[in-house]
């Protein structure tokens, strides 16, 4: 089966997954998604969230077979290297990304991320997604060499939101965080 | 304007010039015409421009020198163009053309025409004791164009179906390539200028017959490797073959359309849908995913309701990873966009308390695409 993913270069993760029997699967985002790919997460109360990844956000691969990418595709990531023309080359491998529970939550500040190892080599990217009633807002930061979290700045309701969470290197995290 | 007319001779006969001047004519003029009108003008044989590397010896610049191969064309006319040996361009002839012009990196054109001389070699006098020639040498010319002038080529009108053979100063300019020109050499060829090609000799046939049983068409004078055929073979059973040619000089077939209308390819088929076909895909996709089209389906095809998708899904359920919980599919659905909708519910009766989450999951899907035989499909 060939296998396409579709993933957010900015931190790697993949966030969706296509295998074709037979034949070359599509590569082009806008087949693989249309202009935009809907990540739904159901939240307490407040019934489904949809998070729109537009599509000039998300690139496309063709990856090596990898089956775990249908039923997690949060849970890997594209290992995107420098090419030798200075380009950006993104190898057919996937990686499987380090799963890390540790809670999300709004404070007054806004979206607070935190994982639970520091990368003291290097800035960490961060980006997330908002459900905010029909709004979406899309967040994004770093957490500085030897951090572990960052504040994302937004500002919700109180109640259940839907939050998708992409800190490069670590599982995706698609999941309702409450603004209490 | 009168036919043909042929000499014809009797015994006692006194001949004058004229006589063996129409015998001559005659001949010329069937030849002319047959070259005119059944086959279409061009380069029959040869007369390719080549380059040779060349450095001048007071500036050191690298400059090509240019010549004419040796070569066969039959202009528009009907008249044959002979070079009979390789000719090389002079930069004077092109200068005295061109050389006044701003430099520039497009190329000239260069044409051949037709010219007759009086060879040096040939006897002058007649037993009437005259000074007049008695051969005429169908010769040649090459001439350098300027600018722009490769769309004369395309203006030029043969003569009528009748007319005599056509003798200078009539032109007819047959195009050979271009040249280009920089700091006051030659520096490079083309065949190809401005949307006008060098162009090269016909044949008008309605039919086309093979005395061997077997009939090539090919892109080259040469059966090279790797080039296209198109074999029309009587052998038993005859078949049509598109190939490409081997090393050892047969081709190898890439579709081949045997006597009983059976079509074979070697490579895949695309096109519009015939009537009645069914085209299918597979595979798996997560949710939010747009679920492929066959291939040879396009968008556009669906949109317009020339053809018809059909899609069937089944969530995949992944095993538990505590052994402990539960899940089911809360939904499994593709919508009008081909995007699939998948969620999974999990309940795991052993946390405390008892909790249910959904996430997104995905589906094993099966697309099939058919052409009803009423709209049209062909």
């Amino acid at each position: 089966m060939a296998l396409s993913v579709v993933y957010v270069p900015d931190t790697g993760h993949v966030v969706g997954a296509l295998g074709v029997t037979g034949e070359s699967a599509p590569d082009d985002v806008g087949a693989l998604v249309g202009s935009a790919l809907p990540v739904r997460v159901a939240v307490d109360g407040a019934g489904t969230a949809v998070l729109p990844l537009r599509a000039r956000q998300l690139a496309a691969l063709a990856a090596d077979d990898e089956p775990g990418a249908f039923a997690d595709p949060l849970a890997f990531g594209v290992d995107q290297v420098e090419g030798p023309d200075g380009t950006v080359v993104a190898k057919p491998a996937l990686l499987r990304l380090a799963p890390w529970s540790t809670p999300l939550e709004f404070d007054a500040n806004g979206l607070v991320v935190a994982v639970p190892v520091a990368n003291t080599a290097a800035s960490t990217t961060v980006l997330a997604l908002v459900a905010a009633g029909e709004e979406t807002h899309l967040l994004a930061g770093t957490i500085a060499p030897g951090g572990t979290g960052v504040t994302l700045p937004v500002t919700v309701d109180t109640g259940a939101h839907g939050v998708l969470v992409l800190v490069a290197g670590w599982a995706g995290r698609l999941e309702p965080v409450t603004k209490r | 304007m009168t036919a043909p007319v042929r000499p014809s001779f009797h015994e006692g006969q006194v001949l004058a010039a004229a006589d063996l001047a129409a015998t001559v004519g005659h001949a010329r003029a069937a030849a002319a015409r047959h070259a005119r009108l059944l086959h279409d003008w061009g380069i029959a044989d040869g007369l390719g421009l080549t380059e040779e590397n060349r450095t001048d010896p007071a500036t050191g610049a690298r400059f090509v020198e240019v010549t004419v191969s040796a070569g066969v064309a039959v202009d528009g006319t009907g008249r044959e163009l002979v070079v009979p040996e390789p000719v090389v361009l002079a930069e004077a002839d092109f200068a005295a053309v061109n050389g006044a012009d701003q430099p520039t990196a497009e190329p000239y054109p260069v044409f051949l025409a037709a010219a007759e001389r009086v060879p040096t070699t040939a006897g002058t006098t007649s037993c009437g004791g005259g000074a007049e020639p008695t051969r005429v040498e169908e010769s040649y010319q090459v001439l350098f164009g300027r600018l722009g002038d490769e769309l004369l080529v395309a203006e030029q009108r043969p003569p009528a179906v009748g007319a005599p053979p056509a003798d200078p100063p009539i032109r007819w300019l047959v195009l050979l390539g271009y040249v280009q020109w920089t700091d006051g050499h030659f520096t490079g060829t083309t065949t190809t200028a401005r949307g006008v090609t060098v162009r090269y000799s016909g044949v008008r046939a309605d039919t086309v017959s093979a005395r061997s049983g077997e009939l090539v068409l090919r892109t080259r004078p040469e059966a090279r490797e790797g080039q296209p055929a198109l074999v029309l073979s009587g052998d038993d059973p005859p078949n049509l073959v598109f190939g490409l040619y081997r090393g050892t000089g047969s081709v190898s077939p890439l579709m081949t359309v045997a006597a009983n209308g059976n079509l074979t390819v070697a490579g895949s088929f695309s096109g519009r849908i015939s009537a009645g076909s069914v085209l299918a895909t597979s595979g798996t996709a997560t949710d939010g995913m747009l679920l492929p089209l066959p291939s040879g389906v396009s968008p556009e095809e669906v949109a317009d309701g020339r053809v018809l998708v059909h899609t069937y899904v089944t969530p995949r359920v992944p095993p538990s990873s505590t052994g402990t919980a539960l899940q089911v599919p809360a939904e499994a659905s593709v919508d009008d966009d081909r995007r699939v909708r998948c969620r999974l519910r999990l309940y795991d009766p052993t946390a405390s308390p008892p909790q249910v989450f959904e996430h997104p999951g995905a589906v094993d899907f099966l697309v099939l695409v058919t052409v009803a035989a009423t709209n049209g499909g062909g």
